[in-house]
């Protein structure tokens, strides 16, 4: 489904990814672990398209998503989301959550009339096990827990084929965990979707995914386990 | 601690309310038209509050007649430096030639001594209430610009603009949508206090005989006593009042920006 | 509990502990108790919004300006604390706080060592020992090398380092209660373990309130609390609680540890009862809707729990 081919990519000299490659089929949970700072958030980055490689290539679904002569193609990556470390961070700070949910579906054409979109929303809130008062609500008037149920809530309503957790959870504590990543597993597999799944948590990524990998003290992906 | 805050806020309110009723409904406060004929250099009456002047208008109804057109330069002026502002202040935040270019006018703008500059232009250009309110706002922005610039350039560094992008939205729709509404305590502070610096401005301008002479300003109500003779008469109310009417107007400007800032030191929901 | 012949090194009593919002009251804590001896460790476990930092607060005597703590009563070693500036002296001296994260936690502007003899001049010691005790503190917190740490910024030291730092500062005092927040996160095992042996090596005869959500700290403690919404539901000694817990909501925390399998506990139910637990508790029945919390005594636990 989804395939990276030798992505190369380094800051000012310092090299943050050595030739990775990775393949991820459908319907599986990826693990990334290794240690902070060694290039996991960038490679979440480069197939977000926030950062560009500089070398390699990307292939979503067979069609190339990016390279280091083609730019992202921002339609085709659509179909890949993110969730990140600060449940707050992805909120804009004045704009109600109703209000952000609602611009998503009316920019993404969505539904086709007003009661669709409620129902909608509605769907997702129920799904994402938060009460519908919360649509009224300011990022800051809510809980970190909630905020994260939030946006991943945004992800999903563009029915993404990958989902990214880069440290989504290391800021919650242990029931918010395991009832986001259920929460996660059980709307993202089902629909043939895939989750990469990033943690320095070695006892975490080894529990919830499929396949994980790591990255060595060279910036190289390596399999670490099946 | 709510009750504390709000005295600002009242006092502001009164004293903009008062003058807004001078300038819209000045049948309110005097019962004399601006033209009306009385003697000249009268004093301190009851039946003319602060005399008159060297051609024999009431004085009291000239300053309350002048609320009106030194309130319309000094708002329309700011609300133009707001929108010049805002607009070369983003635009002074894009990457590549346009941030530059915006930037660089931005930098210039800034060393330019902006009193003189705006004095020569004034002398040029001519003196119509139009001709000010242009001026006084090209040489204004500034300010809003820089600050607007750099909340723009701090909201760029904040994940949610960049999870904006992966969501999918354009950059225009970013900019419209999530960039200028948490712009604008920013804007709303800048204006409160810009009102202030533009009335001074104009008050300025209009001292030094620039302003628009058939429609005084409090400004211009001080060039004539000052070029027509008050001090020889004796008549210090003349040169008095405008000023404290100013210094007025622009403590209640500041009451009410007083209040904003203190507002949003508090925390909500806790 | 059952009376002992020793007076506890630390006693906790509270009726409730709400804040005042802009629209009506939100009650953070309620009926919380609990007591301590010199040298027991407690580990208070709750979800995050379960009143475990107001906790801390209360006792410290730092609540925000809005809350306000109603009833109840707060004692050390046999007498009720005082509040207000006499609080504030016993603050960083017998009374001492480890936070979540050092480095946010230290001054920025000041070296290490000033922010040392600032806690040192507490003691009312002889200023011309600083030196030696601040290197002293230093090594007890776990640095071998002092002098490599004493004239650094905040800024300048990773967030072990930092850590350990607040550790040191804790250390200049005669702790008799000692509160630590969430202080292993971000640490392995190797690490968890190492700021056990540090507190137990620093602080013998203090009593320590250990604020966590991580049940292996928890594990590592000689007695439990655990707390959701701001209600006691379980208390006893850790050993009884961890290895057989009997209130559903700390038989659900365990569960969602990594090492049981990472079970949720989603929403089952709509409605809203005195119990904080009843919208996720699998075995919430009718009763629960309008029963009041009734205490069961087993052995050393205690829990509260509308049905039985």
């Amino acid at each position: 489904m989804l395939e990276i081919k030798n992505c190369c990519k380094s800051f000012e000299n310092q090299t943050v990814l050595q030739d990775v490659s990775l393949t991820i089929p459908g319907g599986s949970i990826i693990g990334v672990s290794g240690a902070s700072g060694i290039g996991k958030s960038t490679l979440a980055k480069i197939l977000c398209g926030v950062t560009a490689p500089d070398a390699g290539e990307i292939f979503l679904d067979g069609q190339l998503l990016v390279s280091e002569k083609s730019n992202y193609d921002r339609r085709w990556g659509l179909a890949i989301q993110m969730v990140y470390q600060q449940p707050y961070a992805t909120l804009d700070p004045s704009q109600k959550i109703g209000a952000g949910l609602r611009e998503l579906i009316s920019y993404h054409r969505l539904t086709k009339n007003k009661q669709e979109t409620e129902k909608l929303i509605a769907d997702i809130l129920a799904q994402m096990q938060l009460p519908s008062k919360i649509l009224a609500h300011l990022p800051r008037q809510i809980s970190g827990g909630e905020a994260q149920r939030v946006a991943l809530a945004r992800c999903l309503l563009l029915s993404p084929k990958l989902l990214i957790l880069d440290e989504a959870t290391s800021m919650l504590d242990v029931s918010t965990q395991a009832n986001l990543l259920a929460l996660v597993k059980a709307q993202m597999l089902p629909n043939g979707g895939s989750v990469l799944f990033i943690s320095h948590d070695r006892a975490l990524t080894d529990f919830y995914c499929d396949t994980v990998y790591a990255f060595d003290e060279d910036h190289r992906l390596k399999e670490v386990r099946a | 601690m709510r009750k504390k805050g709000l005295l600002p806020l009242i006092l502001g309110l009164l004293l903009l309310l008062m003058f807004a009723l001078a300038a819209f409904a000045p049948e309110f406060f005097t019962s004399y038209s601006q033209k009306e004929l009385f003697t000249k250099w009268l004093p301190i009456s009851r039946e003319h509050l602060l005399g008159t002047n060297a051609m024999g208008y009431d004085i009291f109804t000239e300053l309350v007649y002048g609320t009106r057109q030194t309130l319309l330069v000094g708002v329309l002026s700011s609300i133009l430096t707001l929108i010049l502002g805002a607009g070369i202040g983003i635009l002074g935040s894009f990457r590549g030639w346009i941030g530059q270019l915006f930037n660089g006018l931005i930098q210039i703008f800034v060393l330019l001594p902006k009193l003189i500059t705006l004095i020569v232009l004034a002398t040029f250009f001519g003196s119509s209430a139009v001709h000010l309110i242009v001026l006084i706002a090209a040489f204004s922005w500034v300010g809003t610009a820089r600050a607007v610039r750099a909340k723009v350039l701090q909201l760029h560094t904040q994940p949610f603009i960049e999870s904006c992008r992966i969501l999918g939205y354009s950059r225009a729709h970013i900019a419209v949508r999530h960039i200028l509404p948490n712009l604008s305590d920013v804007l709303l502070s800048r204006f409160l206090l810009g009102v202030n610096s533009c009335i001074m401005m104009e008050s300025t301008l209009s001292f030094l005989g620039l302003g628009d002479l058939y429609r005084p300003t409090w400004g211009t109500m001080v060039n004539f006593a000052y070029k027509r003779g008050a001090f020889l008469r004796g008549a210090y109310q003349y040169l008095l009042a405008p000023g404290v009417c100013v210094m007025l107007l622009c403590l209640a400007f500041y009451l009410i920006s007083l209040w904003l800032t203190a507002r949003k030191e508090t925390i909500s929901e806790g | 509990m059952a009376a002992t012949e020793i007076i506890s090194a630390f006693s906790y009593a509270c009726d409730t502990i709400s804040a005042k919002l802009s629209r009506g009251e939100r009650v953070l804590l309620q009926d919380v108790s609990f007591s301590l001896s010199s040298g027991e460790r407690l580990a208070v476990i709750g979800e995050t919004g379960s009143g475990k930092t107001m906790l801390a607060l209360s006792i410290l005597g730092l609540l925000p300006a809005n809350v306000r703590m109603q009833g109840g009563c707060i004692q050390m070693d046999g007498t009720a604390l005082p509040t207000g500036k006499q609080l504030q002296t016993l603050r960083g001296d017998k009374l001492v706080y480890i936070p979540q994260n050092g480095a946010e936690f230290l001054l920025p502007a000041r070296t290490v060592r000033k922010q040392l003899y600032d806690s040192l001049k507490k003691l009312s010691l002889p200023q011309k020992e600083f030196p030696q005790l601040a290197a002293e503190k230093l090594r007890l917190a776990g640095f071998d090398r002092p002098e490599d740490v004493l004239d650094k910024y905040s800024f300048q030291l990773s967030g072990g380092m930092a850590q350990r730092v607040t550790i040191a500062l804790a250390a200049c005092s005669r702790a008799r209660l000692l509160i630590a927040d969430e202080p292993t996160n971000g640490l392995d095992e190797a690490g968890r373990a190492q700021f056990f042996a540090l507190l137990d090596s620093i602080f013998p005869d203090a009593a320590k309130l250990i604020i966590t959500h991580d049940i292996s700290v928890a594990a590592r403690c000689d007695r439990v609390l655990v707390l959701c919404g701001g209600q006691m539901l379980e208390t006893g000694t850790s050993a009884a609680v961890l290895s057989a817990p009997r209130h559903p909501y700390t038989k659900a925390l365990l569960a969602a540890q990594v090492a049981n399998g990472m079970q949720p506990s989603p929403i089952l139910r709509e409605g809203v009862s005195g119990c904080p637990f009843y919208a996720r508790c699998p075995e919430a029945d009718a009763g629960c809707l309008n029963g009041a919390m009734q205490k069961h005594t087993v052995g050393m636990s205690e829990w509260w729990c509308c049905h039985a």
